[in-house]
């Protein structure tokens, strides 16, 4: 746990934990009126349970299992955790109910599809699987269950202030109650009340604006844009966000059939 | 978060069993592979063992190690070599049990040591490492490597044709903080380095007293060329070897300027250094270093699209910082009984003023932070840990990864950084100096 930090607050029984860098950005955790004790262990769980997902997930880790993947010949085939299985196949399924827009190779490798022996089948195009826009809210629906299962009935949970996990409310308040600001102006913009919700917030930023890639064109989306969606389900709310910023109206609404949307948000500059 | 220099030796010894442990991670590993050699679970294997080695060279930096030993479980010196009298016996009432002798060949010969510990001046670096490794010791040698080129090159050779383990001082690589915050730079936090920016800023004439004349060059061969590459050798070989293991690549050319411009003392080296070194991309690292004011300290900066570390603090800035504007205010808001909309999401937009950083420490809990006044050596700079990594190579004698080829870098880019700045010219790193190691 060298890579965290804690506090807790005795008068407020509130714990925080932060971890200053994983996945590219950070991730906080408030737990409201529990015993520092048993926030210790929520958080130490959560925190093994993050670092895994990265030690599977992360493209920047070249002794993560992603990267093994991606670093294999073309036609090999490869067994894989069933962690990873679980991902890619969870990943495979938002692929289509997303009209094909959430895509983890970019389009720039046909999809990773396994065989009947339960191998990893690579391309002759070999594989790209990047999954930004996908593992943070995979590892905030795990950390979702860990706070389940601790009985835990007040939490925000935040990956760099745009996947955010809710549970409860606000000590002082009926939710937790939060805002956006348009990136360009700071002006906000939305607002959301979020009550044993998820949200997720995607967008460019001035500093910031070539992480999300369209797989149809291979092109960065690159427009002051900002998209928000919240759900129940953290991973639908990651995968969407990253989605709404890609999808026409008319695609969305289609898509959004396939999900339980809470409330949502595109602002287009 | 900052400590003073001066930590007790329980603190010390608790930091050695840290880094062990943190040795053990895999990504920490990936940033730091001269680790592998002193894992938790290595130094669990040796306890009780003993690398019995000598002090050659016990001014006061040898006496600094003999201090560090002193605290060392698996350590023991058997040797103490120094041609000043003054010297050696200040290190014998440390270590009485120690022989001492005057020739350093004497340590060589002696079947009871297994390892030397180098803390001689710059310029003859070489001829004891070649040597020792020639009678079979294993070597730990301050930085920097050696005081030319030619001499750089022969001792990489010589290392690559034997087996015995070599060690240089840059203690950097074993300190806790930079060690974290290279993984957090390789692990993307501050996104692509865009270049580097080191300094190190002294207020010190750099002199020691001297016994007598004849002693001069002696005691102060920090200020003589052909004892010393001046700032470029003491100080930045530190600084530039940093940057070497965070790009993972090296310069191609090299500009400077130096002077002496204020302790006109007959010294020979510069007092005054400005070096720029350029990447074939196009990133630069600013060197700097002064020794007539001390307002900017010492500071080892790696500057990234999204944000910048500064190694020497163990702090990091990012560009779009949305610690403030969301948990921190959740917090508050918490705490003072209020209900208000937190921001999320969208980094807001600063200007562009150095004060609207927010730091963020890489390590939780107390830090130690070099203020880089000391000539001597200070605490838990990651001195004690290389020497103990050391100690520990000299008993399984496993070699500590990358730690020769990264010290023949900076030393080298050193060099070169003097050549720059005595030719007045642009110089093209030479073919003739590069290593497979080496990336441009």
């Amino acid at each position: 746990m060298d890579r965290t930090f804690t506090e807790y607050y005795d008068q407020e029984r509130m714990f925080h934990g932060a971890l200053p860098s994983v996945m590219g950005t950070r991730f906080d955790m408030l737990l409201v009126d529990m015993p520092r004790e048993n926030a210790l262990k929520v958080w130490e769980q959560s925190v093994n349970e993050i670092i895994q997902t990265e030690r599977i997930a992360s493209r920047f880790d070249p002794e993560s299992e992603v990267s093994l993947i991606n670093s294999s010949e073309p036609l090999s085939c490869i067994y894989v955790s069933d962690e990873l299985r679980d991902m890619l196949t969870t990943a495979a399924g938002y692929h289509s109910r997303t009209d094909l827009l959430f895509d983890i190779t970019l389009g720039q490798s046909p999809f990773p599809q396994f065989d009947s022996n339960g191998a990893l089948n690579i391309s002759n195009r070999g594989c790209h699987i990047d999954f930004g826009g996908f593992a943070k809210g995979y590892a905030l629906k795990r950390v979702a269950a860990i706070l389940a299962g601790h009985d835990v009935k007040s939490a925000f949970v935040d990956f760099g202030n745009s996947s955010i996990l809710a549970i409860g409310s606000h000590p002082n308040g009926d939710s937790w109650w939060v805002s956006v600001p348009d990136p360009f102006t700071g002006r906000e913009i939305y607002q959301f009340r979020l009550r044993d919700t998820s949200l997720s917030i995607s967008g460019n930023t001035p500093m910031y604006n070539t992480h999300i890639i369209d797989p149809r064109t291979g092109q960065w989306e690159c427009g002051k844009k900002i998209s928000a969606v919240m759900t129940d389900d953290p991973l639908d709310a990651e995968v969407l966000s990253t989605t709404w910023m890609l999808a026409g109206t008319d695609q969305r609404n289609v898509i959004a059939t396939h999900f339980d949307i809470k409330d949502e948000f595109v602002y287009i500059d | 978060m900052a400590e003073t220099e001066n930590i007790n030796n329980t603190g010390r010894r608790s930091f050695l069993k840290e880094l062990g442990a943190m040795a053990g991670s895999a990504a920490l590993l990936s940033a730091a592979p001269w680790l592998a050699s002193c894992t938790d679970e290595k130094q669990k294997q040796t306890a009780g063992e003993k690398a019995r080695v000598a002090l050659i060279g016990t001014g006061s930096r040898g006496q600094y190690h003999i201090h560090n030993l002193l605290d060392i479980p698996n350590a023991e010196i058997v040797a103490l070599c120094d041609i000043f009298p003054d010297h050696l016996e200040a290190a014998h009432r440390l270590v009485p049990g120690a022989r001492t002798v005057t020739d350093y060949r004497t340590v060589l010969d002696d079947k009871d040591v297994d390892g030397v510990i180098i803390a001689t001046p710059l310029g003859t670096h070489a001829r004891i490492t070649l040597d020792a490794l020639d009678a079979g010791k294993h070597v730990f040698c301050e930085k920097a490597m050696a005081l030319t080129l030619d001499e750089c090159r022969r001792i990489y050779d010589a290392y690559n044709n034997c087996d015995n383990v070599l060690y240089y001082c840059m203690q950097r690589m074993y300190d806790k903080k930079y060690i974290k915050g290279v993984q957090m730079i390789k692990e993307g936090l501050i996104g692509d380095v865009v270049g580097m920016r080191c300094h190190w800023f002294r207020n010190a004439d750099w002199r020691r007293p001297t016994p007598s004349p004849e002693h001069e060059r002696l005691i102060n061969w920090r200020l003589y060329r052909e004892s010393s590459g001046g700032l470029m050798t003491e100080l930045a070989s530190h600084q530039l070897e940093v940057c070497s293991w965070v790009t993972g690549k090296m310069p191609s050319t090299i500009m400077g300027m130096g002077d002496i411009v204020f302790w006109k003392d007959s010294r020979e080296v510069y007092d005054a250094v400005n070096v720029v070194y350029k990447y074939k991309d196009g990133r630069t690292i600013s060197y700097e270093s002064l020794i007539s004011n001390k307002y900017n300290g010492m500071e080892d900066q790696i500057l990234g699209n999204k944000g910048t570390m500064d190694l020497a603090k163990g702090i990091y800035y990012l560009e779009e910082d949305n610690s403030k504007s969301g948990i921190q205010q959740l917090i508050t808001s918490v705490r003072d009984g209020l209900f208000n909309a937190i921001p999320a999401a969208g980094p807001s937009w600063r200007p562009e003023t150095q004060g609207a950083y927010i730091p963020h420490a890489v390590l939780s809990g107390p830090v130690h932070v070099n203020h880089g006044q000391s000539t001597t050596g200070v605490s838990l700079d990651g001195s004690e840990d290389i020497i103990a990594a050391f100690c520990q190579s000299c008993i399984t004698g496993e070699r500590a990864e990358n730690v020769v080829e990264e010290a023949y870098c900076s030393t080298v880019l050193c060099l070169l950084g003097n050549q720059a700045m005595d030719t007045q010219s642009i110089v093209t790193f030479p073919e003739e100096y590069k290593i497979p190691y080496m990336s441009f």
